[in-house]
């Protein structure tokens, strides 16, 4: 992933170290609040400045970088084509060292997220790394969705659906799917 | 004893003031129980002779009688005094005028004095043969001697230290030496008499030591007593003639900073010292206080020749040619390759003026002291080492002028020998450093120009580098808190190094060319450091590692800057991305081979790994595939339409040449960037003119044809455009932005259109609405054909072709061009802050916030009033928001107005 985000660094108050340099001077600390809160607006700035279509992600609300919503819009060629999703990301106070709890808000009929948004892919789990961040798992899902793992699903009936009846599957997708306002 | 005599001597002066004197005075027998009266017409006291038998027999007579011998002790000791009075009656000294002439004849005169006083002075002298048997007898010199301090305390001291009072230090140094003179004159005359008498009657060589014994006694008083109150005239007196003896500027021309060669003044002013040195000598002031005094004076002399001479003296200029004998006199230490000047002038000082004054004056003083080669060699120790002081303060302004400096450098080389000189030297440096660079008064540039200077100078001083490691830190640590260094430096490593007329630019005011011209020339040994060099048994100038090196220490041979520079300033990924964006841009800007571009690119290629550098190669190879894809589609569209020529690449840029009168054909050249390897380049979109429009579409079609997986978006605003005007009167040929084209094209449209009729007019209303821009760009693009007189703005937002010029526009407009061809960069540049300095929230970042405003409405929450989302951009752009909330409503304004949010009780959201 290309890291555009410039503005960060070259504009930033004189007097204060940008973080890429200030962490280069000093010696590397342990994850806390302050670098967790530091990358979450570096990521933000990045997702701003250089954003992929069909997804994007903000924070909740201003005081509290660690809850973000993020939206997905369904690929195309896929039976979640048109269909926009939200999801929350509750980053933990070691991120990136840790990975985000992401629950799907929309109701989802899909083989590897459960009734209540909860979604089985590795990345989030075991596979973490501090190098994958809100855009690359955001991708990741919207992967997911034209491309489910039928190895290990969450929702059985939905795995068997998408390869036997694909009709079927689209038929369900869209009736479990409704637009939720968070208002 | 001596005081009663004095008592009596005045005494007896007032009584003969009266009664007239006898020429010889009498003593008052202390007892004289034999003597008889003394016969009529006879001198009382007057030596008898018929005494003398009587003296020479009593010898003899010792053992007679108890009563002789009473007798003769008594006679003896009656003879005793009688000669003490009549010798020392003569020898008293007489009262010292003031201003009394040095040739005035001395009392007593040598004539007056008789046989009588001889005789008397034998008995004196020898009391064991003359009076044996005296009782009291004394020694006539310990007398002389205290009359003599007596006399010299009470009468001549007092004139000595009233001299003081007037005159100048040397005519009060010289009366008092006269006076001194004269004083000691009169003591010693009377002190030769009795000399004489030695010498005359007892052995020889007697004489030495009684004469020293009063030598010694005379000058302990006169420098106990003189040389403090006249410590102060003679240091001045010396201090003059030594500093206008070694060449130092005196007080009156204090200003001048040069050291007078030797001439006749320097040689009178040496005569007139040693011959001071003489008389103070004589009078005996040359004891120890004159010592110190002039060991003192010489002191300060050799810091102020230091000061003097070498003062911002730091040039190697016309050193050697002319004398290459010089390395004689060098200290053995200095010898080096290249001493510098200064060491140079400074040892031949010492050796020919210097250690010359000195040896003669000491010489002068003692013939004992002598000064030898070892004295020599340690005054230029000390001179150099005191050079090393004044170069060590210095040091700031020797590195800001590399390389006119290095002299100054090998003067501190020469001196900085031990690890406490070298720390000292950082010291110093590095405070001097933090006081006047490291503050937010010094622009990055010139703290950067100053550390390559620094890196220069410190390498020249110090292979090893421990000493720039020293002092470097602040600076690095400094630097990395300025936003613009790692550009600065990129964007100097890819900066021209010759200017428009192909002459080499050496210093710049607004780039490092420092670096480009390090990265052309090659000197700069680029790749890993050759790190065998401990094996390179040829090398004859091998040094062992300082002493004072870091357990971390790696020597390396070369100075290394860019090395240095990228290094140590910013990560690799900081670099690595400016890099990416400064060289993004020259792409886009410049048509060429981009020479700089790949060299610097394999220069960071070496220093990063290839790696993180693809999207570099990338974007490199991204422009040469363009050069190649304009060619074949230039071909291809030859072929097509004939006479149609359009040249096109690809997703991101346009080139184009219009030409107004020849509409049919203007060459369009392409770039096609990859998006995803390039840095995010912000657009504006309008619609271009139709005939491009129609290059472009025809581009894309061949484009997709050759590359089916790859889709074009055209990127309007990037890319220049060689737009030429025909005006009634004038033809301008401008190189301009893209923007700037268009706005100008349509001017053209709407002429042909008119017919002959009125020069074309529009408003701004219209133009934003043919052309589909920014109405911020829209401005910024007339305001520019304004200044150069081909628009006028006939009324508020209207604008017409200005088709001929009057009288003065004209001259305006040549001026301008002439401006222009000196400078033709200059106004580039500035245009494109004109495009991003707007009203309101600007052109450039304004995508960016829209970006915020539109996640923001899209996952938080779908509507938000205003102080909601003013508040949420305050806090989440790590920069900051710098803009007020009328500011960022009269944007939301804008946004509404364009479709793009709408306005539901008082909150906004996104349309959908």
């Amino acid at each position: 992933m290309n890291n555009y985000d410039m503005e960060d660094t070259q504009n930033s108050a004189p007097g204060a170290l940008p973080a890429v340099q200030a962490s280069k001077l000093a010696p590397r600390r342990g994850p806390d609040a302050q670098s967790t809160t530091k990358r979450l607006q570096t990521e933000l700035m990045q997702l701003m400045t250089s954003s992929a279509p069909g997804i994007s992600a903000f924070p909740s609300a201003a005081d509290n970088l660690l809850a973000w919503a993020a939206t997905i819009e369904g690929p195309d060629d896929t039976p979640y084509q048109g269909l926009t999703f939200k999801l929350s990301f509750a980053f933990p106070l070691n991120y990136p060292y840790a990975p985000p709890t992401v629950l799907f808000k929309t109701p989802i009929y899909h083989p590897n997220v459960d009734f209540s948004g909860r979604i089985c892919l590795d990345i989030l789990k075991d596979k973490w790394t501090a190098a994958y961040n809100i855009q690359t798992v955001l991708l990741s899902l919207q992967s997911l969705l034209g491309e489910p793992n039928n190895a290990s699903p969450l929702n059985g009936e939905a795995a068997e659906l998408w390869d036997k009846d694909p009709e079927e599957f689209k038929r369900k997708v869209l009736g479990r799917h409704r637009d939720v306002d968070d208002e | 004893m001596m005081a009663g005599r004095t008592l009596d001597t005045k005494k007896r002066r007032v009584f003969d003031s009266v009664f007239g004197a006898p020429s010889i005075s009498q003593p008052t027998p202390v007892a004289t129980p034999v003597t008889g009266f003394t016969a009529p017409g006879q001198a009382f006291g007057t030596p008898q002779v018929h005494r003398s038998p009587s003296n020479s027999q009593t010898p003899s007579a010792l053992k007679v009688s108890p009563e002789k011998v009473t007798t003769d002790y008594v006679q003896d000791q009656v003879r005793w005094d009688r000669s003490w009075h009549i010798v020392t009656r003569v020898l008293n000294l007489p009262n010292f005028p003031e201003h009394r002439g040095v040739l005035e004849p001395l009392k007593p005169e040598r004539e007056s004095v008789d046989k009588d006083f001889y005789n008397a002075l034998d008995v004196l002298l020898y009391p064991q043969t003359c009076v044996p048997l005296a009782r009291q007898t004394e020694d006539i010199i310990a007398w002389h001697t205290s009359q003599v301090r007596r006399h010299f305390l009470q009468q001549v001291l007092p004139i000595i230290i009233s001299l003081k009072a007037h005159g100048s230090a040397d005519a009060v140094l010289l009366r008092a030496v006269k006076v001194l003179e004269t004083a000691q004159r009169q003591y010693l005359h009377g002190l030769s008499f009795i000399k004489e008498h030695i010498d005359n009657s007892g052995p020889p060589g007697a004489s030495v030591s009684v004469m020293s014994r009063f030598h010694r006694d005379i000058y302990a008083v006169i420098s106990n007593s003189v040389a403090d109150p006249m410590l102060g005239v003679l240091r001045e007196v010396l201090g003059r003639h030594v500093s206008r003896i070694l060449g130092l500027p005196s007080k009156e021309n204090a200003n001048t900073y040069s050291i007078a060669p030797e001439n006749v003044e320097s040689e009178k002013a040496r005569r007139d010292l040693l011959a001071l040195v003489d008389s103070l000598k004589s009078v005996g002031l040359a004891g120890e206080q004159f010592q110190v005094s002039f060991a003192e004076i010489m002191n300060d002399s050799m810091t102020e020749y230091v000061h003097r001479g070498c003062k911002g003296i730091w040039s190697l200029t016309g050193l050697f040619e002319n004398r290459p004998s010089k390395n004689a006199i060098l200290l053995r230490a200095a010898h080096h390759s290249t001493p510098s000047r200064c060491v140079t002038d400074l040892c031949e000082w010492i050796e020919n003026r210097y250690a010359k004054l000195a040896v003669q004056v000491l010489g002068m003083l003692d013939p004992k002291y002598t000064i030898s080669w070892t004295d020599k060699e340690k005054y230029k120790e000390m001179s150099i080492s005191r050079l090393a002081e004044l170069r060590i303060n210095e040091l700031y302004d020797i590195v800001v002028r590399w390389p006119h400096s290095k002299g100054a450098l090998d003067d501190l080389r020469t001196a900085i020998n031990t690890p406490q000189k070298r720390l000292h030297l950082t010291e110093v440096f590095a405070n001097t450093l933090s006081e006047k660079l490291l503050h937010p008064g010094a622009s990055t540039l010139q703290i950067l120009q100053t550390y390559i200077a620094m890196i220069w100078s410190f390498h020249a001083l110090d292979h090893s580098k421990v000493l720039l490691d020293r002092v470097a830190y602040p600076l690095q640590l400094y630097l990395s808190s300025r936003d613009d260094t790692v550009r600065i430096i990129i964007s100097g490593l890819l900066s021209e190094t010759e200017d428009a007329q192909g002459d080499p630019i050496t210093t710049s005011t607004e780039k490092l060319v420092e670096l480009a011209q390090l990265l052309n020339n090659n000197s700069e040994q680029i790749g890993p450091r050759a790190d065998d060099e401990e094996l390179d048994w040829h090398d004859m100038d091998w040094m062992p590692d300082p002493v004072d090196a870091g357990p971390g220490y790696r020597r390396s041979k070369n100075a290394d800057i860019i090395g240095t520079l990228i290094g140590v300033l910013g990560s690799q990924d900081v670099f690595i991305k400016e890099f990416q964006n400064i060289m993004g841009e020259n792409l886009l800007k410049h048509d060429g081979p981009f020479d700089k571009e790949v060299k610097v690119l394999e220069l960071l290629k070496v220093r990063f790994g290839e790696a993180p550098l693809q999207a570099c190669e990338v974007m490199l190879k991204d422009i040469q595939d363009s050069g190649r894809l304009n060619g074949l589609f230039r071909k291809r569209l030859r072929d097509r339409h004939d006479s149609h020529i359009g040249e096109a690449d690809t997703e991101k840029v346009a080139d184009s040449i219009d030409t107004p009168n020849n509409q049919s054909e203007p060459p369009l050249h392409v770039k096609v960037l990859s998006r995803l390897f390039w840095p995010q380049q912000n657009t504006e979109d309008f619609g271009v003119p139709r005939e491009i429009l129609e290059l472009q579409r025809a581009y894309a079609e061949g484009f997709e044809s050759i590359k089916s997986s790859r889709v074009l978006t055209w990127m309007q605003s990037l890319g220049q455009a060689t737009v030429e005007l025909e005006l009634e009167d004038r033809t301008v040929v401008e190189e301009v932005h893209t923007w700037q084209a268009a706005v100008i094209s349509s001017f053209q449209f709407r002429t042909s259109q008119d017919q002959e009729g009125t020069a074309a007019q529009r408003t701004i209303e219209e133009l934003v609405d043919e052309l589909e821009m920014d109405e911020t760009l829209l401005r910024s693009a007339l305001k520019f054909w304004v200044n150069k007189l081909v628009l006028q703005e006939v009324a508020p937002g209207t604008f017409c072709v200005l088709e001929t010029l009057n009288k003065e526009d004209r001259e305006r407009s040549n001026a301008q061009a002439a401006a222009s061809n000196a400078a033709s960069n200059k106004d580039e540049s500035s245009d494109d802050t004109g495009l991003a300095a707007s009203d309101g929230v600007g052109n450039e970042k304004m995508g960016m916030y829209w970006q915020f405003i539109q996640g923001m409405l899209k996952n938080s929450s779908s509507q938000m009033p205003l102080q909601q989302i003013a508040m949420m951009l305050k806090m989440l752009i790590v920069d900051g928001f710098p803009y007020s909330n009328e500011e960022l409503q009269e944007f939301l304004g804008r946004k509404v107005a364009d479709g793009s949010l709408e306005m539901v009780g008082g909150k906004y959201k996104l349309k959908k």
